[in-house]
């Protein structure tokens, strides 16, 4: 189903990430960790994709409006989205994919998020908080820096208040000296799962990110788990 | 508390409602015909641990293909790590790299008694090559039974590595195809993750190979292209220098899969294949029911036989 409908909020949700709130179309039934084509109608005639990109939808089912949210880059399409207003129309087509349909809620689950991929990830943990299905829970999470981190402050929140979640975040560029205690260093690996992840456990993968980080942390996967146990989403990205 | 965040909650309940089910054209309608062959070729693949893409894709024509004794096979495994909208093939990360495959399914076409034979994969980011290795390792595994066997390679993007396209095309197929799928501007909607330019670089660079194949593509309509973007886009797939294109209707696999836009009427694709003809393909097959692997060697035996008899010429020159 495809359906105009007006964006309700846009905000930075951290430094290079930009996210809007939209009206949820009327009848719009997905799933948490589904995307969605997201059409912003006045770059419609120039942009060679007729304005429309696949988004991954951050808000969860249970929320009245859709959540969006990209990395800003120097593109028709960011530019756009960039400088999208309360009150703006934009076409929403979908929902599309399967990420989170295989998720078993009575075993251990581990995401693993690089940048922006944290969008399917976020919608399937605020559905989880929201249904009360909340097996033991980590999120490996990797930014650059600490302040790219989009939604962090809400993950920490999670963290702190409940006995299920568990958040990992790490950085990659930035020095080891800079860093407090909360943060890991460097990209997701074997040995950093190992030492966050409680010896004896089986559990599920859900992974998404860049192209490279998602193919990276699945040959560190291959170290300790087996295949069959990890899910991916291949965000390819977009300028 | 997480939940004191979610704004405006709606009900918890969702009730999932099914898409419409779309009603389909008389012409699309397939009649099953019951064949011994069908369970045949479907208890040799499963013997051999193999897979076809004419079960994977669902596709309408596997009965009469299997029927007639023939798949199209699909190695590197069945999970894809693409996650196409147009395609039933599941989106899984792959189980490692099966070594053995090639010689499994050089032994299963030798079974069915095949002369030539169709191999398509999924899509293998995970490898640094894209499996273009088990591409040229399955044409010498077949050849190497069968010297004389016909080999049509449909290759996945393999990311554009151009030296990855040369690992196949060294291997000799006798058709080396890449799909286009759709016309450009549906790319992010119909196949994310892929790019027009990168497809159409392949096709190119089969082109000007050395030892160059029979080079071949094809496209689906009724994914809500327009007719000017189908001319354009077998205009751009002429440049490349590719030979065969065919050009079939978008089914919907499923309720999850992008919905029909249009069914295109068989009159229509009998516009789209002459305008084809007109501006110099050698040959375009274009219908409700094409696929690209369909009867694929009807489609290029003319074109094959050809290049056999010039180098025959040229060899007694």
């Amino acid at each position: 189903m495809s359906e105009t409908v007006r964006v309700v909020r846009r905000w930075e949700p951290a430094r290079h990430k930009m996210a809007i709130q939209v009206e949820r179309p009327q009848g719009f039934v997905y799933k948490a960790g589904q995307n969605a084509d997201l059409r912003l109608p006045q770059i419609a005639t120039d942009d060679q994709f007729d304005g429309s990109r696949s988004l991954s939808i951050a808000s969860a089912p249970c929320e009245e409006l859709l959540t969006f949210a990209v990395r800003d880059r120097e593109s028709i399409y960011k530019k756009a989205f960039k400088s999208l207003r309360e009150g703006d129309r934009v076409t929403v087509d979908g929902p599309f994919g399967t990420f989170g349909d295989k998720l078993n809620y009575d075993e251990p689950v581990v995401f693993l998020a690089g940048g922006i991929g944290i969008t399917p990830i976020l919608s399937l943990i605020r559905q989880m908080a929201h249904e009360d299905k909340t097996p033991p829970t980590w999120l490996f999470y990797s930014n650059r820096t600490p302040d790219q981190a989009a939604f962090l402050d809400e993950l920490k929140q999670l963290h702190d208040e409940t006995d299920w979640f568990t958040l990992v975040p790490t950085v990659t560029r930035v020095d080891r000296s800079e860093l407090d205690g909360s943060f890991e260093h460097g990209r997701i690996d074997a040995a950093m799962l190992k030492r966050h992840l409680p010896e004896g456990i089986d559990p599920q993968f859900y992974l998404c990110g860049s192209t490279d980080m998602v193919w990276g942390v699945l040959a560190e996967l291959d170290k300790i788990a087996q295949r069959s146990r990890v899910h991916i989403e291949d965000f390819t990205g977009f300028e | 508390m997480i939940q004191q965040q979610i704004e405006h909650r709606v009900p918890l309940t969702i009730k999932i409602e099914p898409l419409p089910k779309q009603r389909m054209p008389e012409w699309i309608k397939v009649q099953a015909k019951a064949s011994p062959n069908y369970s045949r070729v479907k208890n040799i693949l499963e013997e051999h641990k193999l897979h076809s893409v004419c079960q994977e894709a669902a596709c309408p024509n596997i009965r009469e293909c299997f029927g007639e004794g023939t798949a199209t096979f699909m190695i590197l495994g069945n999970h894809c790590t693409r996650g196409c909208r147009f395609c039933n093939v599941k989106t899984a990360v792959p189980l490692g790299l099966d070594r053995d495959e090639p010689r499994r399914l050089a032994e299963v076409v030798a079974k069915l008694n095949l002369k030539q034979v169709v191999v398509t994969s999924v899509t293998r980011d995970d490898l640094p090559d894209g499996g273009a290795e088990i591409f040229a390792d399955t044409i010498h595994e077949l050849r190497r039974r069968d010297p004389k066997m016909k080999v049509e390679v449909l290759i996945p993007d393999l990311q554009g590595n151009a030296e990855a396209v040369d690992i196949v095309l060294a291997a000799r197929p006798d058709v080396f195809a890449h799909n286009v799928e759709t016309v450009g501007r549906l790319y992010r909607r119909v196949r994310p993750g892929a790019e027009q330019e990168r497809s159409l670089d392949i096709l190119r660079q089969a082109d000007r190979y050395a030892a160059r194949p029979v080079v071949k593509t094809g496209f689906m309509v009724g994914l809500g292209e327009r007719r000017e973007e189908i001319e354009e886009l077998l205009r751009q797939i002429l440049d490349t220098g590719c030979e065969i294109v065919t050009v079939g209707q978008y089914l919907r696999p499923s309720g999850v899969h992008l919905p029909v836009e249009r069914f295109v009427h068989p009159d229509e694709f009998k516009e789209i294949a002459a305008y084809g003809h007109e501006i110099g393909f050698k040959h375009v097959e274009a219908g409700p029911l094409v696929r690209s692997s369909y009867k694929a060697f009807s489609q290029s035996k003319d074109i094959i036989e050809a290049k056999e008899s010039l180098l025959e010429k040229k060899k007694n020159v």
